[in-house]
């Protein structure tokens, strides 16, 4: 399958699926920087990491699935769940991206610029992301 | 509100870029690290962010974790994604409580 970009998508999700991901985002962030306070860096930073966004993702693909079999005539259920399972194994390989964005971050930023190693992170999580992907990619068509 | 503010130009291209086969990117887009680290930052400092983001590879191992769990147990079990998502939450604890004693503790 390739790639590509579909701004029909965009009318499909309705204002509630993007306060939603708004919502948890912030509760999350907001929840960490307590955690920190409280238990300190270490135990903090782990919740850096933590699934915020991806129960409300994951679900709205499964519902948009089902919905949209449903609306072809079939039940839909099961290629829902298999939509969603896909997008959880996409995650998965996906956090290998985070550890590489995490570890760059631990490394340089005690003795660099922090906006540069923010975003010079931020690029090598999406590089490794992609790569990831790229390598599944060729790997499931040479099966 | 950073965090909010921060991912909704990923949700948004994550519904433009139609890619429904292989799973979406956008659930471990690191939107959650930068927001915060870019308050520990300016609140407390290079060192503590550095902290947090070691911590934060433990935190990221058990994503991995965590969401192979749901794959496996949604197509294993014909378990609904919410019902899966929520209830393996604890397999992430336990794997990032694990790897920060083990690793980091």
């Amino acid at each position: 399958m390739t790639v590509h970009l579909n701004p029909s998508g965009l009318g499909q999700a309705k204002w509630h699926e993007y306060a939603v991901r708004f919502l948890f985002g912030g509760l999350i962030t907001a929840a960490a920087g307590i955690i920190a306070k409280k238990f300190g860096p270490g135990i903090g930073g782990l919740f850096l990491a933590f699934p915020a966004i991806f129960p409300a993702s994951a679900t709205l693909i499964e519902k948009h699935v089902k919905q949209k079999k449903e609306r072809a005539g079939f039940d839909g259920t099961k290629r829902a769940r298999a939509a969603a399972s896909l997008d959880a194994a996409g995650a998965a390989r996906g956090s290998i991206g985070l550890m590489a964005f995490a570890l760059l971050v631990w490394r340089f930023i005690p003795d660099h610029t922090a906006y540069a190693v923010l975003a010079g992170s931020a690029v090598v999580w999406l590089a490794v992301s992609v790569g990831v992907w790229q390598l599944r990619k060729h790997r499931y068509i040479r099966r | 509100m950073v965090s909010g503010f921060s991912r909704q130009p990923i949700a948004v291209a994550e519904i433009a870029w139609e890619r429904p086969r292989r799973g979406r990117r956008s659930s471990w887009v690191p939107s959650v690290a930068l927001a915060t680290l870019g308050l520990a930052i300016a609140a407390q400092g290079r060192s503590y962010a550095a902290i947090e983001a070691r911590s934060m590879t433990g935190g990221a191992v058990a994503f991995f974790v965590y969401a192979y769990c749901v794959s496996w147990v949604m197509m294993r079990y014909r378990l609904r994604a919410l019902v899966a998502t929520t209830v393996l939450i604890f397999v992430w604890l336990a794997a990032a409580f694990a790897f920060w004693l083990i690793a980091l503790g």
